[in-house]
């Protein structure tokens, strides 16, 4: 009798708690907003920190514990996709999610439509500090009128052009970046080089279809839907320009991949002449392709800039510490802080007065050979278009990539191509 | 009162004493050794499939409100989601073509391994075994690398014979091949070493009664070893059946392709819940895939009980 007892309460225990699990922190998320207000005052507080690798900031939190003796700062690091995963469900299940979370830029939309997991950072003082960042990341990180901040910019990733001077020179292309910049200044002075390049060479112009596309794509304010998330596809002339450019600069690229293992051969190998990349991937030249070191110059992109990557720090709503976590997160990415990582790291700023600050203006690998590598980013930075874009932008990217891939394939003529993505988007946004 | 209370404790337990019968009490401690699983199983596998039905009939991106839309996302799922029916022939399909193979090679490995002849016996084991212990993904990233379409070694081979570079992830065939070579390479030693087990589970003296009548290796093998083989060989068949259903990882690191060549169902349950947060829309594929395995196995069941009759 006793054993039976015994077991059913065994089985009550367990209910109650994974229960309970799930009712405890929704309650106590909600509720104690407040409570933060006065932060900062000797209290001692623990704020949870949840980062993916490659931020660069381990040196900086050490130094805001040095200086905040009550703070303590709990860094819990895992590989990017499974962050924001975990991040997902935490704030799905109500429970579970840290103080300060970074959210990359390609997740900033899903999370920003759900504003309710998120502390506004506008309650704690980030309008004092919207100026010191870049105009068009600040208004990525906020809603479209203003009045919701999800989260504070780190770094930015301006697109610049790295091209490869030894085959500009033998097919008879100006090799001075100032002079690629007025020589190909619009997309269809690029494709006219690169089928100069490919007469002469034998090469490419560039790696794959989507990428040129993804790259013109980003130049225009208007993608795929407007502020009231209305597909507007077919309307935008961004996006016909880019599908159009792209189409016709299919025979220029060889359909190489940029997560693929043969993109490093193909990089070291010369088989493209030009990379549009953000600073961060200068590295990821100079490892995949050591031997080409002095090859290189960087000079800006065709028509305009773009932005690929950088992260926001947010403070989910469970937390319990929004003040003391807003006091951190504002410190870590104020101007002089970013100095110090871009010093440390070289993730480029998003505070543009260090454009003019003489560690960035100094800025330079030999491996690129011009010597103002950071005046240069700092410009492409400046020139980047604020995009509108929705949760489903990704959705539709993936999809249009895709047409284009299979037009590279050979498996879909430019217009089924189109059609079916139209298709598709439709189901897809739809669910 | 001490005198009274120890009384009336010892008539208690008289009285569990009599009431005390061992099937009782052996049959509750015995559910109570298996209760770990059943409450592991209980949440872990019941609540979930339960809670997949009741998100299947909502529109859920995980953070916002679940909007009830009843079987809209079956009705679209069936009707109007071609890309959903591509991924279950493209199943089937990468089934089959690493499936057949796949156990044909396993029999035959097995069937030499088996042999009396054959020295270092335990080497071969562990060597034909191996792969299935490698990481998938590792697996996965090794294969993509050698089915390259431009740096390649496997297209570098195939140059070698004079014959066309072969575009693997651009071409449909290209991309099934490349995914089946991959599910054949970890499971073939896995089928091996469970074909190895019912191999020496034959007595020797009808390998030696046949080899009196002089029967061959080879009429060994198909007469023989095969026959007496069927329950095993049905057994494998289901195994791979249900983990060819399952083939997620391989497609996800080589690259699906551009036409949805290599999407297979469970790859596309994820990609929906996952990276498009469409959840309702994902438990409704997770539904569906579930009554296809069971009609499969169904299938599967029927089949072989014909062939054991």
């Amino acid at each position: 009798m006793l054993k039976k007892y015994a077991l059913s309460l065994l089985f009550f225990v367990l209910f109650i708690c994974l229960a309970a699990c799930s009712e405890d922190d929704e309650s106590s998320g909600s509720g104690d907003n407040g409570s933060g207000g006065s932060g900062g005052s000797g209290e001692n507080v623990e704020l949870t920190m949840w980062v993916f690798p490659g931020m660069g900031i381990d040196e900086q939190i050490e130094r805001y514990q040095e200086e905040n003796e009550n703070v303590t700062i709990n860094i819990q690091e895992a590989e990017y996709a499974d962050h924001h995963q975990n991040l997902l469900t935490a704030l799905g299940a109500g429970s579970g999610a840290p103080d300060v979370a970074v959210v990359e830029s390609a997740y900033i939309e899903q999370f920003k439509v759900n504003p309710d997991q998120f502390h506004n950072l506008n309650d704690y003082g980030a309008e004092d500090i919207k100026d010191d960042f870049l105009e068009w990341r600040w208004r990525e990180a906020s809603s479209p009128d203003g009045s919701f901040v999800l989260g504070i910019p780190t770094d930015v990733g301006p697109m610049a052009m790295a091209y490869r001077m030894d085959i500009f020179e033998e097919a008879g292309l100006p090799t001075d970046p100032d002079e690629v910049s007025s020589q190909l200044s619009t997309w269809e002075d690029y494709i006219e080089a690169g089928r100069q390049i490919q007469d002469a060479t034998g090469g490419y112009m560039f790696n794959h279809i989507a990428e040129i596309y993804g790259v013109i794509r980003d130049q225009g304010e208007e993608q795929y839907f407007d502020e009231e998330n209305n597909l507007i596809i077919e309307e935008s002339e961004q996006i016909a320009k880019a599908w159009e450019l792209a189409v016709e600069a299919i025979d220029i690229q060889p359909g190489i991949e940029r997560e693929s293992t043969e993109y490093g051969a193909a990089l070291a190998r010369g088989d493209f002449a030009t990379v549009f990349l953000p600073p961060w991937m200068l590295q990821r030249i100079k490892d995949d392709a050591p031997d080409t070191e002095g090859l290189w110059n960087v000079a800006q992109i065709p028509e305009a800039s773009g932005n690929w990557g950088g992260s926001l720090l947010t403070i989910p709503a469970q937390s319990d510490h929004p003040q003391e976590a807003y006091d951190f997160i504002s410190w870590l990415m104020a101007p002089e802080q970013q100095l110090e990582i871009f010093k440390s790291y070289g993730n480029f700023p998003s505070t543009p007065e260090l454009y003019d600050h003489e560690e960035v203006q100094n800025y330079n690998d030999p491996f690129f050979t011009r010597d103002d590598l950071g005046v240069m980013f700092g410009e492409a930075a400046e020139r980047v278009e604020y995009v509108y874009r929705s949760p489903d932008t990704s959705t539709v990217n993936t999809i249009i990539d895709d047409a284009l891939t299979s037009i590279h394939d050979g498996s879909a003529s430019p217009e089924e191509a189109w059609n079916n993505a139209l298709e598709e988007i439709d189901r897809q946004i739809s669910r | 009162m001490v005198e009274h209370n120890t009384v009336h404790s010892e008539a208690v337990d008289n009285k569990t004493k009599k009431k005390y019968r061992p099937k009782i009490h052996d049959a509750l401690s015995g559910y109570l050794f298996i209760s770990p699983f059943f409450i592991l199983f209980a949440i872990f596998g019941v609540y979930p499939l339960i809670f997949t039905a009741y998100l299947s009939l909502h529109k859920w991106n995980v953070l916002g409100e679940r909007e009830f839309i009843g079987v809209s996302n079956y009705q679209a799922l069936l009707t109007n989601d071609p890309l959903f029916w591509k991924s279950v022939g493209n199943t089937f399909s990468i089934w089959v073509i690493s499936t057949v193979p796949q156990l044909i090679l396993a029999l035959i490995l097995a069937f030499i391994l088996n042999q009396a002849f054959l020295k270092a016996k335990g080497i071969f084991r562990l060597a034909v075994f191996m792969p299935n212990i490698t990481s998938v993904v590792a697996v996965a990233i090794i294969f993509s690398a050698m089915f390259g379409t431009n740096y390649g070694v496997i297209n570098y081979g195939l140059t070698l014979f004079g014959l066309e570079p072969y575009d693997w992830k651009g071409s449909y065939l290209g991309t099934q091949l490349a995914i089946s070579a991959m599910v054949m390479w970890r499971w073939v030693g896995y089928n091996t070493i469970i074909y190895l087990a019912g191999l020496q589970g034959i007595s020797k003296d009808l390998y030696e009664a046949a080899t009196i009548d002089g029967a061959s290796k080879t009429q060994q093998f198909l007469y023989l070893t095969i026959p007496l083989m069927r329950p095993i060989i049905l057994f494998t068949v289901i195994l791979s059946t249900i983990g060819g259903m399952q083939i997620f990882a391989e497609p996800l690191l080589f690259g699906r392709g551009a036409s949805n060549q290599g999407l297979t169902m469970t790859l596309y349950l994820y990609e929906e819940a996952f990276t498009r947060f469409s959840f309702g829309y994902g438990a409704a594929i997770a539904w569906v895939l579930f009554v296809i395995i069971i009609l499969f196995s169904l299938f599967n069941m029927f089949l072989t009980q014909r062939i054991k009759s």
